[in-house]
C-alpha cells in the first residue's frame, strides 16, 4: 500500500488498519536506521516503541507538507538523537565520552556480525558527532537524497552536503588509522 | 537500503513480533482520533481582546464616577487656604496677616537697618552684597 493510500484510509476511519500498514511498511526500515544511530539491539526496540506511540498521537496533526516517510523519519531521527543525548549525559558522570560508550557497545554486541572493517567502519561512525552520525547514517545507510535529508533534519542541502563531506573524511581517516597499523 | 543487516543480526522472528507488539499500539492509546481543525487566528483572540476592552471600560466609568461625587477632604482645604495665604505674608511681618488693617494699607513707622538688612537676607541678596551696602 503507498503512503497516499494509507493516508487516505486513516482519514476515512480505518484508523487501526491504516496504522498497521505503517506499522508493515516502516517498522524494519525504521529499525534499522535507529539502530545504525544507537548500536545495541535493546535500545533500538525500546526506542522502536516510543517512536510508533508519537507516530501514533501525532498522525492526526500531519498536515501532508511533508513526504509521509520523510514525516516518519524525522520522528525517528528525533527520538535516536534524544536518547543519545541522554546517554551523553549518563557516560560524561562515568567519566567516559559518548563515543567510547558507544564503540564499547560495538564490542560487546552478542548480534554484531560483520567482519573486521564493517567492525572498524561502525565504530568510526559511532565517533562522529550526533547530527553528523545521522545525517551520514541517513545518506550512506537509507541511501536517501539530500533534498530528503533536508526535509527530516530540517537543514538546508548545502549544509548537509558539508556534513556528509566532513562525516565522510573523518570515517576515510580513521579506518586509515586503524588499517595502516 | 544498504546491507546494515549484514554487519548486525536480531533474533529469529524478531520483526513479526515487533509486529504485533506496535499494532497494539491503538488499543493502548485510545486518544480521540479526530483529525485537528485549524482554528482561525482571531476566533483565538477574540477572548482576550474582549476581555481587555471590558478593563478598560471599567477603567473610564470607574474614574468617572469616583471623580464626580469627590469633594476635597478638609485637609486639602486647609492646605489650599495655606498657600493662598502665603504669597499675602510679608517678609518683613509675617505676623502682618493677623492684624485688622489692611495689608496694602500697612505702612510701618519706622524701617530700621535691621528690618531692611533682615529684608535683603531673606529676598536672596547675598552676604558680601549686603556688607558692600551697609558700607556705603
Amino acid at each position: 500500500m503507498t503512503d497516499k493510500e494509507i493516508l487516505d484510509l486513516y482519514h476515512d476511519g480505518q484508523q487501526q488498519r491504516a496504522f498497521n500498514e505503517i506499522v508493515r511498511n516502516y517498522s524494519e526500515r525504521l529499525y534499522w536506521h535507529v539502530r545504525s544511530l544507537v548500536c545495541s539491539h535493546e535500545d533500538t526496540d525500546d526506542l522502536l516503541q516510543d517512536i510508533f506511540v508519537k507516530v501514533w498521537t501525532a498522525l492526526p496533526s500531519f498536515r501532508g507538507e511533508a513526504q509521509f516517510y520523510t514525516w516518519l523519519y524525522r520522528i525517528a531521527t528525533n527520538v535516536a538523537l534524544n536518547f543519545l543525548g541522554k546517554q551523553k549525559v549518563r557516560a560524561a558522570l562515568s567519566f567516559e565520552s559518548l563515543a567510547d560508550s558507544q564503540v564499547k557497545k560495538i564490542e560487546d554486541d552478542p548480534w554484531f556480525n560483520g567482519n573486521e572493517l564493517e567492525l572498524q567502519l561502525s565504530k568510526a561512525i559511532q565517533k562522529l558527532p550526533q547530527k553528523q552520525k545521522a545525517v551520514f547514517c541517513l545518506r550512506y545507510y537509507q541511501e536517501l537524497s539530500y533534498e530528503e535529508i533536508s526535509e527530516i533534519m530540517g537543514s538546508s542541502v548545502g549544509a548537509l552536503k558539508a556534513s556528509y563531506h566532513f562525516a565522510y573524511e573523518k570515517i576515510k581517516k580513521e579506518l586509515k588509522d586503524n588499517f595502516s597499523d | 537500503m544498504k546491507e546494515i543487516k549484514n554487519t548486525f543480526n536480531v533474533p529469529e522472528g524478531y520483526f513479526d513480533q515487533l509486529q504485533k507488539r506496535l499494532e497494539a499500539i491503538p488499543s493502548q492509546h485510545p486518544e480521540v482520533r479526530t483529525p485537528a481543525v485549524t482554528v482561525p487566528l482571531w476566533t483565538r483572540v477574540k477572548p482576550y481582546v474582549a476581555l481587555a476592552a471590558c478593563m478598560v471600560m471599567a477603567f473610564f466609568v470607574g474614574n468617572y464616577f469616583l471623580g464626580r461625587n469627590q469633594s476635597p477632604s478638609e485637609t486639602e482645604l486647609r492646605l489650599q487656604e495655606y498657600y493662598y495665604m502665603a504669597d499675602l505674608i510679608p517678609v518683613t511681618n509675617p505676623y502682618a496677616i493677623y492684624d485688622d488693617a489692611p495689608m496694602d494699607l500697612y505702612v510701618p513707622e519706622s524701617s530700621s537697618e535691621d528690618d531692611v538688612v533682615e529684608y535683603l537676607i531673606s529676598s536672596g541678596t547675598s552676604v558680601d552684597y549686603i556688607a558692600y551696602l551697609l558700607n556705603e
